[in-house]
């Protein structure tokens, strides 16, 4: 067998071996606290509009979020909860992508450039949405006061009514979502949109094969 | 427009859609720039924009003002403002001002001590599936506080409070099946069900 028609899969993986560990290193290294500020802002922004019910601000210190909520603890004097959210996890999403667009063969630069752009800014969009997931779901942890998945609640109980069973499971699944499955697999899936027409056309090649 | 580009605008469009949609309660918002002036030391314009709040009838303003005087943070401590204030938020079915409400009937907080006034807004509160005040109300029944002594129902609310992950209610309902109690016979069974409960780890 030819190894011609298996060449951009063969090209596509050892790309992959150099691009994706040189990305990783770049984002552990110096782009990570660039990715949370800026994600910061879509997540400050989420929790005072859409879960300004349950708290009214969020604070970054270094790599460490903190949740103002105005859910007050059932202690003598009140006193809000504050939860401490570790967002670090959520920006591996990126140098994923940025290694996959980089190690696929046979795109032009400016489709490349332009993947990593609009790809980025989809996924800024995405992960953002992925914190205010898990945001919701530590509130809900430490309302209803019951382990779920990973996680446990603190031991003090806040002034207001639980969730109901199903909906407080629902956060659970969203949680899992949130922070085991999409980080990793919402790039992937993104590269595969982006390059699907090129993905077929290399499979079409392997099928025609001799 | 590129097939991302739609995308990427239709994504901008819902998030703009949400955000106008849930960002409408303007009280909720004045409310919680009060507790951020409060939170950055601004105590005079926090406490008077919490007191406008209350004023016009906002209960989650209307219990934290009450609090407020009830520890003398950022004002004079004044026990019958406090539970004018706990009151008339409790009234609006405010969980916590109705907590609050109830403790301050049973430690007689600006108010004659009366363990039965007390045990009417726990219970308002447990039937809405509140476990702390679940748990407060089985020891009423339990001790006979405000109520008379129900052994039947103490263990109800002490099964409901522990149902809905109380700590303190599933440890000691672990007790009162271990050694017997409120009308229980020990059960082995139950009372290591309810210890491992109370001891649950992360499930995975």
């Amino acid at each position: 067998m030819s190894r011609l028609p298996l060449s951009p899969i063969l090209r596509l993986g050892l790309r992959a071996l150099l691009w994706l560990p040189l990305c990783l290193a770049l984002w552990w290294l110096w782009l990570k606290s660039w990715l949370l500020g800026l994600l910061y802002v879509g997540v400050a922004l989420g929790v005072e509009w859409l879960l300004a019910d349950q708290a009214y601000g969020l604070l970054a210190q270094d790599q460490v979020w903190l949740l103002l909520s105005s859910l007050m603890l059932a202690e003598d004097p009140l006193r809000p909860l504050v939860l401490m959210l570790d967002p670090l996890r959520f920006t591996v999403a990126f140098p994923l992508f940025w290694g996959l667009v980089l190690a696929t063969p046979g795109l032009a630069r400016l489709e490349r450039c332009v993947q990593l752009v609009w790809g980025s800014a989809l996924l800024w969009l995405l992960v953002t949405a992925l914190l205010l997931i898990y945001v919701q779901f530590k509130l809900a942890l430490n309302v209803n006061q019951q382990p779920l998945m990973a996680d446990r609640p603190s031991t003090d109980y806040l002034l207001t009514l639980p969730y109901s069973a199903l909906v407080y499971y629902l956060l659970g699944v969203g949680r899992q979502l949130a922070v085991l499955v999409a980080p990793t697999f919402a790039p992937l899936l993104l590269w595969l949109y982006y390059n699907h027409r090129l993905l077929r056309e290399w499979w079409l090649t392997v099928g025609r094969a001799p | 427009m590129s097939r991302a580009g739609r995308l990427a605008r239709g994504g901008a469009l819902l998030l703009l859609a949400s955000v106008l949609l849930s960002g409408c309660d303007a009280l909720r918002t004045r409310y919680n720039q009060a507790l951020w002036q409060l939170l950055q030391g601004h105590s005079a314009a926090g406490v008077a924009e919490l007191q406008a709040l209350a004023d016009a009838g906002y209960a989650p303003a209307q219990f934290r003002l009450g609090m407020m005087y009830r520890a003398g943070q950022h004002l004079p401590q004044d026990a019958s403002l406090a539970l004018r204030w706990i009151e008339r938020a409790a009234r609006q079915d405010q969980v916590g001002a109705q907590y609050w409400l109830a403790r301050f009937y049973f430690e007689g907080f600006g108010v004659v001590s009366d363990a039965a006034h007390g045990v009417v807004w726990l219970r308002r509160l447990a039937e809405r599936g509140y476990a702390p005040a679940q748990f407060l109300l089985s020891d009423c029944y339990e001790h006979g506080r405000g109520v008379m002594a129900d052994p039947a129902a103490a263990l109800q609310w002490r099964i409901a409070a522990a149902r809905a992950g109380h700590r303190e209610a599933q440890r000691t309902l672990a007790e009162v099946y271990r050694r017997g109690g409120l009308g229980q016979v020990p059960d082995p069974h139950q009372a290591e069900y309810w210890q491992r409960q109370a001891e649950l780890p992360a499930l995975f």
